[in-house]
């Protein structure tokens, strides 16, 4: 049923000018995850789920958090030479995450009382979303400034109170007003200690319940800070969670698939309890994640357990099953809910398991009708389980937003690289497109070491069929280049002229190169620096 | 304010009451534990007494504590001859389970009782492996994990107290 690929990207920004061009699938996604960054505060079109008060997987703060991941694993496998098209999104995302709209479920969340059928005690409410517990917020916003801090060598998180939750309501509890003033280390010291005094078991979600997948977010996050600022914390965290899930099976329960979660002892619950059977959404959820840093595990757990979640369907195409729904969601949304699907596909592209990724969106653009607007590629949400024709039709936010343009843009073995090797100064100084008009789409963006060339291939976005573009190259300085318009020599460094004819303009600067050129397609723009 | 604020109000192993402030002029190096630990304490402890050793006469800068997660078994006698037959450069603290509990919240450490066939009363507490510095001020400097080595730990020492 497996059949593992090649990798298209090797995460190094100087490697490999043959990359291929960006399917318009993938550039749509990019597109979209842009569109809905740049929406005004409190516009949550497209992104909206069934449930209210942020309490499923489809609450806004797991949408921009693998939005977010989908963007670096692009930037960093796809499109290495082309921070213009991610900075800014990246950005708007960060922003988005510190809307009260994606935090402010944690003063009623905070308080407990209870878990499906488990009794649990009541705390009493906290507003401070990051402070104690609530990895399922505090780590993804964690990990969303130190991946564009990563990315971009962009130090604006590590200003202080760079990350201030505000709460200021209008009608009620005018003595309730505050804020919370973090920045990316702060946050991070916060959510370490946090973990320390958790015995590295992980912290919890909501409070008591420790989940698998989230703890695994942070881990990524302290990698990244280890990376930036010094120290061996993620190693420790590591080693510190390994020993904790020894107690409960090393995270894996009985019957060889990852266990969820653990309820920690409480003064209702003697014991800690242990929530362990298989699943089609924590399978594919944490085996996507912690291929990070347990790969055999992960890949054995891939190859063992993948058929009981998938459904070949007989028109060749690929659904789920083992469809979920929160406990006490029963009647308020159908199975699908979980976003079983989007999983699936991410596991299976850092798997780089090609057949089962392409049966997977084979059935999603068959079945699950795919739009396109402002350029952008998303699939309309469809709350039934099933279409009436009895397909699998299930499509949530996380699905359409999130986890098809994560699983689309990934590669094999994509998020484990990035954990591995982060950017360092050297992979973000090489030549790159940084500048480009809103209305282009980015195809191409390679930077090769050897070859001392620079490819690029951009196109009007989706729907449209000529725009002009004009597109800003930058570090090109100090050695004689060439400048190429579908391989066609159009310009040199030594030339003065700024028209290079066929409407082609170009404009230099010492540091810069800056291309203006009609787009009715896709052209190639590369740039050959000569020794 | 800062993520961690160690303040404590303990018993030391001669059963005087101590706070923080009463090794003010001193850094304090932080070891949590309970003196049936088997496994980490033994080792730790020792990692430490090599630390202090190699620090030869800077070590006099250094008051090593020892504090008890288990206070109902670790009375101020009991780590008093723990201490001084197996670690004696370590003073150690303990109190009552309230003031045990309060110093282990301030410095973020785990520790939770559970079963140990093979301790003699059934149990053990397994607990936060990291060691803390605190400044002359007695506020937090920095923590080492248990990954890192004595040569490592004392060469970042020597840094800190140079």
């Amino acid at each position: 049923m497996t059949t593992l690929v090649d990798r298209p990207g090797t995460g190094r920004p100087g490697a490999g000018s043959a990359a291929p061009r960006l399917t318009a699938e993938q550039a749509g996604h990019l597109r979209h995850i842009d569109n809905l960054s740049r929406l005004p505060r409190g516009d949550w079109r497209h992104m909206a789920g069934p449930l209210p008060m942020q309490e499923d997987f489809n609450a806004y703060r797991y949408q921009l958090g693998y939005m977010s991941l989908a963007l670096a694993l692009a930037h960093y496998h796809r499109l290495p030479a082309a921070p213009v098209v991610f900075h800014d999104t990246l950005d708007r995302l960060i922003q988005r995450m510190l809307e009260p709209d994606v935090w402010t479920y944690w003063r009623d969340t905070s308080t407990q009382g209870g878990f499906g059928p488990i009794d649990l005690p009541q705390l009493p409410s906290r507003t401070d979303p990051v402070a104690v517990d609530n990895i399922m917020y505090s780590a993804y916003l964690q990990m969303m400034t130190l991946l564009f801090t990563m990315l971009f060598d962009d130090r604006r998180y590590e200003q202080p109170d760079s990350l201030t939750f505000a709460f200021r309501p209008i009608l009620f509890g005018r003595d309730r007003r505050d804020s919370f003033a973090y920045d990316q280390r702060t946050l991070n010291e916060r959510i370490y200690w946090n973990m320390v005094r958790n015995g590295y078991l992980g912290v919890a979600c909501e409070p008591f319940c420790v989940f698998q997948i989230c703890n695994q977010i942070p881990i990524l996050g302290f990698r990244l800070h280890d990376h930036l600022y010094g120290g061996q914390t993620a190693e420790e965290v590591m080693e510190g969670y390994r020993r904790a899930w020894s107690q409960f099976g090393d995270g894996v329960g009985p019957d060889g698939h990852f266990a969820k979660f653990v309820v920690q002892r409480n003064d209702l619950l003697p014991t800690d309890l242990l929530i362990d059977q298989g699943s089609a959404w924590t399978d594919a959820w944490l085996g996507m994640l912690l291929n990070m840093w347990r790969p055999e595990l992960v890949r054995d757990t891939y190859r063992d357990k993948l058929e009981n979640w998938i459904d070949p369907t007989p028109e060749g195409t690929i659904a789920v099953r083992n469809l979920a729904l929160p406990p006490g969601a029963e009647g308020l949304a159908e199975p699908g809910l979980h976003s079983e699907f989007g999983w699936v596909a991410g596991w299976a592209s850092e798997m780089g398991d090609r057949a089962t990724l392409e049966g997977l969106f084979r059935h999603a653009d068959t079945v699950m009708n795919p739009q396109w607007d402002k350029g952008g590629l998303y699939y309309p949400r469809h709350d039934a389980t099933y279409d009436t024709a009895g397909r699998f039709a299930s499509m949530t936010p996380t699905v359409s937003n999130a986890m098809l343009p994560y699983a689309r843009l990934n590669v094999e073995d994509g998020l484990r690289t990035l954990f591995q090797r982060p950017w360092t100064d050297r992979d973000r100084q090489r030549p790159a497109l940084t500048g480009r008009d809103d209305d282009v789409d980015v195809l191409r963006a390679v930077y090769d070491d050897e070859k001392d060339h620079l490819a690029l291939s951009v196109a009007p976005r989706h729907g449209l069929t000529t725009v002009a573009a004009t597109l800003t190259i930058s570090r090109v300085a100090p050695r004689p280049w060439t400048l190429l318009v579908d391989g066609e020599p159009v310009a040199r460094s030594e030339d003065a002229a700024t028209d290079a004819g066929r409407g082609i303009g170009v404009r230099r600067t010492p540091d810069t190169l800056t291309v203006s050129l009609p787009l009715e397609g896709v052209r190639d723009v590369d740039v050959q620096w000569r020794r | 304010m800062p993520a961690l604020v160690p303040r404590y109000r303990l018993l030391d192993h001669h059963g005087r009451a101590v706070t923080q402030d009463d090794f003010a002029g001193s850094y304090q190096l932080v070891f949590f534990g309970f003196t049936h630990c088997r496994m980490v304490c033994p080792r730790e402890l020792a990692k430490l007494d090599d630390v202090l050793e190699a620090l030869g006469p800077l070590a006099e800068r250094v008051q090593p504590l020892y504090i008890s997660v288990d206070p109902e078994r670790d009375t101020p006698e009991v780590m008093r001859a723990f201490l001084e037959r197996h670690h004696p450069r370590f003073l150690g603290l303990t109190g009552t389970t309230q003031d045990a509990e309060a110093a282990r919240e301030a410095f973020h450490v785990f520790a939770r009782r559970g079963v140990d066939p093979e301790d003699p009363e059934g149990y053990a507490v397994p607990h936060t492996t990291l060691t803390y510095l605190l400044d002359a001020n007695g506020d937090y400097l920095t923590h080492f994990a248990d990954v890192l080595d004595a040569e490592r730990i004392t060469a970042r020492l020597r840094e800190l107290l140079q």
